[in-house]
Parts: structure tokens; sequence; C-alpha cells
């Protein structure tokens, strides 16, 4: 009976024990399977296609614009900013295409190149990009 | 019995401690094994998801990467892997760039190789996983080098010691990053300054040979100087500057050959590898106007009289954007207005004069009430004894129990008035329970119009209009005021803002736009004047810019065309030399019936063939401009009757009038004087000419193009009278323009070429020499006041200095006038271009 009862405890022993190894190993093997989360994550959310329409508008939409008088253009990109900033706001994200255009000459009343800021806020990024637009292309 | 007891106890706690310990020691050594081996594994996957994470963000910014500016990335990751906090950042080892992450005991190291993004930017930094916030950014600022171009329109002037010449100096092609400023240094150190709002300046020049002598290239036998002009740009953000030097000629000798005004210039002079350079090169075509082609002119005007000739026509547009001065106030409606009657006055003491002088004073303020359950309203109500409006809510529920946002604006502008809200509630009487005052002054904005001298009759207009556009027209109240006359602009027909002003004196005046809603921002607007004084401008403003030798005349018709006489000589009644004579009889033309085209041309005619002697060789030209169609004149229609056509109604197209008037153009076309054909130029005036049937009455201009112009407002009627007078003098003919890129820089893309003018360009050649590539252009004709420029992009991906052209044979030849078949040569100016590196994007992980 003396016997039965130390193997028994013994049991219970050596039951804690490994038990609390079992918890230590789960824990680092819930770790493991975390891994790859946020690369993966990271390559999803990236905003790219989003960063890249706002590139496009200001360096082909706006520029092909560029035969606009002065103010019908002014007009113009303040329109577009206005709708993407709405627009962008409805998915979660800030962004805004501020244009400052030149001032025309006598000659031909259009602008002869503008300075526009990009910017975009959202998905973990901040995108900032100032650029010089001309006829021919930006810079 | 005891004594065993004990020993027995003993004997089992030593015998299972020393198991246990022994136990323990194993199973902690086992649980120890088995752990490390799973963190290592553990810190393994992490670290290459961190890895992985921080690489895909760096390709990922490397795909927008922006060309001045940043990207900032949150990188995301746990504070400790298996138990352990680490390092991550870049690193160099054996010249390559790493993604390195290294646990702080640095037991565990992973380096994530980068490829070859570091060719675009450079790395660094390092952030600790227990760091609040990890983050990578990608830098790149650009440094956008000013660029300062100075164009003069036109490159030379005509000055005497009564009248100064006048120049154009544009700047509008300049650039630089952000706001930048300019000086312009005159070569008598005279300095006019400007920033990027101002394009152009224009400069007066007054004759002073003692001061071209000493500060110019002056040459006192022809009374010609070459007088140097350099512009300065400066950026505010970088403090950067760049300089631009050009030639004004001014002279007093009006026969000064025609030429060209050649320059060539790039945007911006410095680019990092691969940016590309800008190249401009630009060609004007130089001379007078007024003179100095050695070409006279004998020129008929043909103008209509029609009735339609009373019609309005655009003269200036406008536009801007006003932000209302809203005065609001919160009121707090408590429980004690709860089921009671509430009655609030927005309104003024002023006497609102003179804006509101006998109108509707009551209408000049506007009033909103917005309820604290959100409904708004707008206070209707007009108070009559006091000038202002009421909103009166016959019971205030409880879901409007609460703060209560009163808006108010007045129309009123240029001065400051007292405005007044009271707030009553019925008690069984009113209790005025809240007032409050302010002194309000308005927003907004004027517009100046000015109808100019010497080109009426006794310098009236017939009527001048001027109106806000739609839908802005809504949001808005205007007064027009000029001499001591301030007008109320009224709703006309549902057409707010209007006011027509009839007849309009020749002298500024000033339209006067005020808010009157709420969200009222942008306007756009317009002023209108009759067309037939519209033509008057053009044709008047285009006899002014005639040489003295130039003969003139005019024709008008309505049922029938009626020849001019304006000059008293025995030889020519209908031609004269001095325009004087021909502008005051525009300025008594006045419009009535149909439209003769068909007589019109025939009277032109007989105008010019009346002595061709005398006008033998000059240009003989008909300027023939109509707002309609040939609506009278047919093959049945007699001159002894003109107010009889048999086959046209006056009213609408006449087939038989147009065929008439057809033949009549082709014989006038076969017509010549001095062995030179009479041209035929058309100018189709408004919407509602045909302009089918004028181009088809055209002749063809010296490029081919037909000589016929259409103009829908007045600043477009003039521009056509303006092109008709340059359109017969050249500046230069076969016009050869060669730029060569020397090897090391490569043509990006395609060149392009602008005209503004007649001048006959072809599309850009692009081919390759021994010395680079090439970019040519052919211009067969150059016209006076023409401008060409040819733009096209050329990369360099080393850094270094490059010559943006080659010597000799970039180039521009030409045949000058007088045209005798001898080519002239202009080399163009050897520009140089830096290629620089140190604008290298950075990536940083912090």
């Amino acid at each position: 009976m003396e016997s039965m009862n130390e193997r028994g405890q013994v049991i219970i022993l050596f039951a804690l024990l490994v038990s609390g190894i079992i918890i230590s190993l789960s824990v680092i093997h819930a770790q493991n399977l975390l891994a790859g989360m946020e690369s993966s994550r990271t390559i999803m959310v990236f905003p790219k296609e989003e960063i890249r329409n706002l590139r496009d508008i200001a360096e082909t939409e706006f520029v092909n614009e560029m035969g606009l008088r002065k103010y019908e253009f002014d007009e113009f990109t303040y329109n577009v900013s206005r709708d993407i900033r709405l627009l962008y706001a409805q998915k979660g994200s800030y962004a805004e295409i501020a244009v400052f255009a030149s001032y025309p000459s006598d000659i031909t009343n259009t602008v002869s190149y503008f300075n526009v800021r990009i910017t975009y806020i959202g998905g973990g990024i901040e995108y900032n990009d100032t650029t010089l637009c001309r006829l021919e292309g930006c810079i | 019995m005891n004594q065993k007891g004990v020993s027995i106890l003993v004997e089992y706690l030593l015998l299972l401690s020393i198991v246990s310990f022994f136990v323990i020691l194993m199973s902690l050594q086992l649980n120890e094994q088995l752990k490390e081996v799973q963190i290592g594994k553990v810190i393994e996957n992490q670290f290459s998801d961190i890895s992985a994470q921080i690489s895909s963000q760096l390709v990922d910014i490397a795909s927008i990467a922006p060309s001045n500016g940043y990207v900032r990335a949150n990188i995301y990751m746990p504070d400790r892997i298996g138990d352990r906090e680490f390092y991550a950042g870049f690193t160099q080892v054996n010249n390559s760039t790493y993604i390195y992450i290294e646990s702080d005991d640095e037991k565990y190291q992973k380096y994530l190789g980068i490829g070859a993004t570091t060719l675009y930017f450079q790395t660094g930094g390092i952030t600790y996983s227990l760091s609040e916030e990890h983050r990578m950014e990608y830098t790149k600022r650009t440094v956008v080098y000013p660029s300062a171009v100075l164009l003069l329109r036109p490159s030379i002037i005509y000055a005497n010691l009564t009248s100064p010449g006048e120049v154009v100096l544009d700047v509008s092609k300049s650039s630089a990053y952000g706001w930048w400023t300019w000086k312009i240094e005159l070569w008598n150190g005279t300095t006019i300054t400007g920033d990027m709002g101002d394009g152009t300046y224009t400069l007066k020049v007054a004759w002073n040979p003692t001061e071209f002598s000493n500060n110019c290239t002056y040459f006192s036998t022809n009374l010609t100087a070459f007088c140097n002009i350099s512009l300065t740009v400066s950026d505010i953000t970088y403090n950067l500057n760049d300089t631009d030097n050009t030639t004004l000629v001014i002279t007093q000798n009006t026969s000064t050959n025609p030429d060209l005004y050649i320059r060539k210039f790039v945007i911006p002079p410095q680019v990092a590898p691969g940016e590309p350079f800008e190249i401009h090169v630009f060609i004007q075509g130089r001379g007078f106007i007024t003179g100095g082609r050695g070409t006279t002119l004998s020129v008929v005007h043909v103008i209509d009289t029609s009735g339609s000739m009373n019609g309005e026509t655009m003269y200036d547009t406008f536009t801007g954007y006003i932000t209302p001065s809203v005065w609001e106030v919160p009121i707090n409606v408590d429980s004690s207005f709860l089921g009671k009657r509430i009655y609030i006055l927005f309104y003024t003491t002023d006497s609102l004069s003179p804006w509101w002088d006998g109108l509707d004073k009551d209408d000049a303020i506007l009033a909103k009430v917005e309820q604290a359950d959100g409904d708004v309203w707008y206070a209707n109500g007009e108070l009559g004894s006091l000038n202002g409006r009421y909103f009166y809510d016959s019971y205030v529920s409880s879901s409007e129990i609460g703060t209560w946002n009163l808006s108010v604006l007045a129309a009123v502008p240029e001065k400051s008035i007292p405005l007044i809200i009271d707030v009553y509630r019925y008690d069984g009487y009113w209790n005025l329970v809240y007032t409050t005052s302010t002194t309000y002054a308005a927003n907004y904005s004027t517009e100046t119009i000015t109808l100019p001298e010497n080109f009426t009759r006794n310098d009236q207009y017939e009527y001048l209009i001027a109106k806000l556009s739609s839908p802005y027209y809504s949001d808005f109240r205007a007064w027009i005021s000029y001499l001591s006359t301030l007008d109320y602009c009224y709703d006309y027909w549902g057409y707010p803002t209007y006011c027509q002003e009839s007849p309009a004196p020749a002298t500024n005046y000033t339209y006067y736009v005020v808010p009157y809603a709420f969200d009222a921002y942008l306007y756009e607007g317009e002023a209108s004047i009759q067309k037939l004084d519209s033509s008057r401008i053009a044709a008047i403003t285009f006899d002014g810019i005639l040489e003295d030798s130039d003969l003139v005349g005019l024709v008008d018709y309505s049922y029938y065309a009626v020849k001019h006489p304006v000059n008293t000589s025995p030889y020519l009644t209908y031609l004269t030399t001095n325009e004087t004579a021909v502008d005051e009889e525009i300025k008594d033309l006045s419009p009535s019936g149909a439209t003769n085209i068909y007589h019109a041309l025939n009277q032109a005619k007989e105008v010019l063939l009346e002595n061709t002697s005398i006008i033998s060789g000059t240009t003989p030209i008909i300027i023939l401009m109509s707002d309609g169609e040939p609506t009278w004149g047919s093959y049945s229609w007699d001159p002894s009757d003109p107010y009889n056509d048999p086959e046209c109604d006056g009213s609408s197209y006449c087939s038989s009038g147009a065929n008439r008037a057809i033949d009549e153009a082709n014989s006038i076309k076969n017509t010549t004087i001095g062995g030179e054909n009479i041209t035929i130029c058309t100018i189709a005036f408004g919407y509602d000419a045909n302009e089918a049937f004028l181009q088809q009455i055209a002749s063809e201009k010296p490029d081919g193009s037909k000589c016929f112009y259409s103009a829908t407002n007045y600043q477009e009627l003039l521009d056509a009278y303006r092109d008709i007078s340059t359109t017969f003098r050249l500046s230069a003919r076969n016009v050869v323009i060669t730029d060569v890129l020397p090897s090391g820089l490569e043509l990006v893309g395609s060149p392009t070429v602008s005209v503004t003018g007649n001048a006959t360009v072809s599309n850009p050649s692009v081919f390759n020499t021994t010395q680079g590539t090439a970019i040519q252009v052919n211009a067969s004709e150059i016209y006076i006041n023409d401008e060409i420029e040819i733009v096209f992009q050329a990369v360099a991906y080393k850094p270094g200095d490059y010559q943006l052209d080659v010597w000799g044979l970039s180039n521009v030849t030409y045949e000058p006038y007088p045209f005798t078949g001898n080519i002239q040569v202009y080399n163009l100016t050897v520009l140089s271009g830096r290629v620089s590196t140190v604008e290298r994007a950075v990536v940083e992980i912090s």
C-alpha cells in the first residue's frame, strides 16, 4: 500500500512536469503558426494601385487638360481634387492632389506648367510627392 | 513505535527528495532541449516573416517611388519572439546590403539580401522590437533647379521721342520648385521685380540715344540700338537662382529688315541620372507689322450691317472665388419654449444706401435657422418696416428643444453695417428673450470692364451687358458702377445678375459680385456688346496697324452694298492712305436689313478697280466680315430696285444669292491688279455665321490654307484682323532648324513642334549623324510675330556635365528678307546641363 502511494505521487509529479513542458511548447508552437502572416498581409494591403491612380491623374489627365484656359484649368483640377478626396475618404483613406498652376502668358491664356503635390495616407502608408509638370511630361 | 515511525518518515522524505531532485533536473533538461529546438524554429520563421515584410515593403515602395517626396510605411513586428527581444535594420556585408535581424542575446540572426534595389537608393537605420512604433521611410529630395527664360514680344520695337515703344517681357516659360520670384535688369540698370503670379510685364521704352550709346550697342547711322535685358529667377524654397539674357532691338528705322529671333533653353539645367532634360528651340518672326516689309496693302473692309449685327457678342469674360461672410449665432431654445410660438428677426438699421436704393431692402438680408432636430428653414418673411427677414414657428415641439444655429449674411458691398437678431417667445404677449448684434462686412469681388475710346461715334457704345453665367448667378447679387451711375443687376427673364447699360459710354465699368447663398463660392461671368460695335473696334484697330503707305476703303452691306467715299483726290475716291477718314465712316454704320454678299463683293471689287494704275504694285485684299449667310442678292436681284428680290426672303439662306456671290468671288479671285491677284479674306462672326459658305468664297493664303477666320467674340474678331495684317508679311523663308544631340545623350520620346501664327512647319524628323542624333524641322515660311517652338527630351545615365548640342551642326538656316536666294546660318547657343548623383534616394528604418 505504501509503495502504491509512493508511485502515485511520482506519477502525479511527472504528469505535472510533462504538462508544463507541453504548455510551454504549445505557446512556442502558436508563435510558429503566426509566422508568415505579416509579410503576406503587407503584400496584400500595400496601396500601390491607389497611389498609381493618383499619379496617373496628375501626370496624364491634368497634363492633357493644359490646353484649357488658366481659370478653366484651375476649376478642373479643383473639382477633380475634391472628388478624389471624397472617393478615397469613402474607402477609408485620405488622398489629395494639390495643383498650383503657373500664370498664363498673354499669347496663349493657358498654363505653361504646374506644380502638383500628391498626398495619400492609408493602409499604414503615407505617400507624398511633388512634381513639376509641363505639356511634355513631369519631372 | 514512535521512533520507528519517525525514522521511516525521514527515510521516506529523503528518498523522495533525492528522486524528485533527479526527476526535476532531468525534466528541466529535457524541457530546455525541446524548447530550444522549437524556439529556434520559431525565431527562424518569425525573423523570415519580418524580413520578408520589410523586403516586400521595399519593393512596393520602389514601384511607386516619388521623384520628390517620401513614403512612410509602418513595419509590424511582435515585441518578443521566443521570449527574446530583437533588432531589425539594414547592414552592409562585403559591399552587399542586407535586411538584418538579430536577437538581443545575439544568439539568433537572420540576413536577407535586397538585390538590386540598392542601385536606386541608400539604406540605413535600425529598430528595436520593444519600440512603440516601427517605420520604414523612403525619401527623395530632387532639387528642381530654377530655369530662367525671358522671351520678348516683339523682339524689335519702334520708339520715337514722342511715343515710346512697347515690348512684353514674357517670363512665363521660366520655372522653379514651388513659389518663385523674378528680377529683370534692363540695360540702364533699372530693375523690375515680380513673382510667378506675374507671367508678363509690359515695358515702355522711350527713344534716348544718349542712354543707348552708354549702355547698348548703338548704331547712330540707322538709329538702332541692341540692348541687353537679363532675367534672374530665384526660388523661395532652396534659394537657388538662374539667369537668362536676351537682346531687345530698339529702332527708329521701320525699314529695318525682318529677321528671326532665335532662342534655345533647357529645363531644368540639372537632373539626376536617367531623368530627362527638356530642350526648347524657340523662333519668332521678327519685324514690324507697321512697316519695313516693302509690301503695300490695298485693303477694303466689307462690313455686314444687316439687322442681326445688332445682336450681342461676348466682349470679356471673368471668373473668381468668394467665400461669403456669414454671421453665425447659436441660441438656446430651452423647455420654456415648449409648445409656444417663436419669432426671430434678422435685420439691419442701416439704410443700405446707395446699393439698395429703390429696391426691396428686406432682400438684402439672407438668414436661415437650423433647429435642434436638424430641420433647416430659411427666414423668408419680410419685415417691411425694418430692413430684414423674420422666421416664425407656431409651435415649438419637444424634439426642437435645444440649440438652434442661426446664420445671416447681407449682400451689401463696400460698407460695414449693423446686423441684429431678436428672438421673441409668445407668453401671452411677444416677449423679447434674446437679442444680439454685430458689425457686418460682406465679402465681395469686383470685375473691371473697359470699353475703349475712339472706336464709336461720341464714344458711345450701343449697349453693354454684364452678367454672371448659369448656375453661378443664383448664388450672387451684382451691381455695375461707372462714372456717377450705380445700377443693380436685375433678374432679367429668369436671368439674375443681368445688367444692361444702353447707351454705354466708353469708360471703365466696375461689376460688383456679392454672395447671396451660404454655399456660394465660384462665379463666372461675361460682358457683351453689340456685334457691330465689336466690328468697329476690330476694323479700326486693324487700320491702326496699317503702315502709312497702305490704302484702305470701306463697303458696308445689308439689302445692298454701299461704297464709302473717303478720299477727295480726283484719282481715287474710295481708297485712302488716311485711315482716320475710314474710321470715321465705320463709326457711323448702323444695323438693319438683309445680307447681300454678292453686292458686297461686287462693290469691293469696284473700289479696288477704280484706278488700278495708282494701286498697281500693292497687294489688293478684300476683308469680308459677316455674322450670317446670303439671304438677299439672287440672280434676279437688281441694284436699281434693291429692296425687291423675287428669289430670296431676306431672312433665310438663299441658294441663288449664295451662288451669285460665289460666282462674283471667283471672278474677283481671278482679277489681277499690277500682276497681283485680289485676295478675299472672310471672317465668320458669331455662332450663326455660315462658315462653309464664307470658307468657300475665301482665297488661299501664301501657305495654301484658306484666308478664312471664325470669330465668336470681340477678341477673336480682333485676332482675325490682326492675323490678316501679318499674313502677307514674311520674316524668313526656307527655314531649316537642326539640333544635334551629342553622343552620350539619348533622345527620349518624339520631339514636338508648336506653332502660333501662320507659319507652315513640317513634322520633326529624327536621324543619326556621326556626331549624334539630329532633330530637324522645316518651315517654308515664317511670318512676322509667328512663333515656333520645338521641344524634345534628352537623357544621360552617367553623372557629368553635358553639352546639349553640337556647335556648327546645331543651327537654323534660312533665306532672309528680301529673299534673294542667299541662305543665312544662325548657330544655336551651346547649352550645357549637369547630371548629378547627389539626389539619390534614401531608405531608413526607424
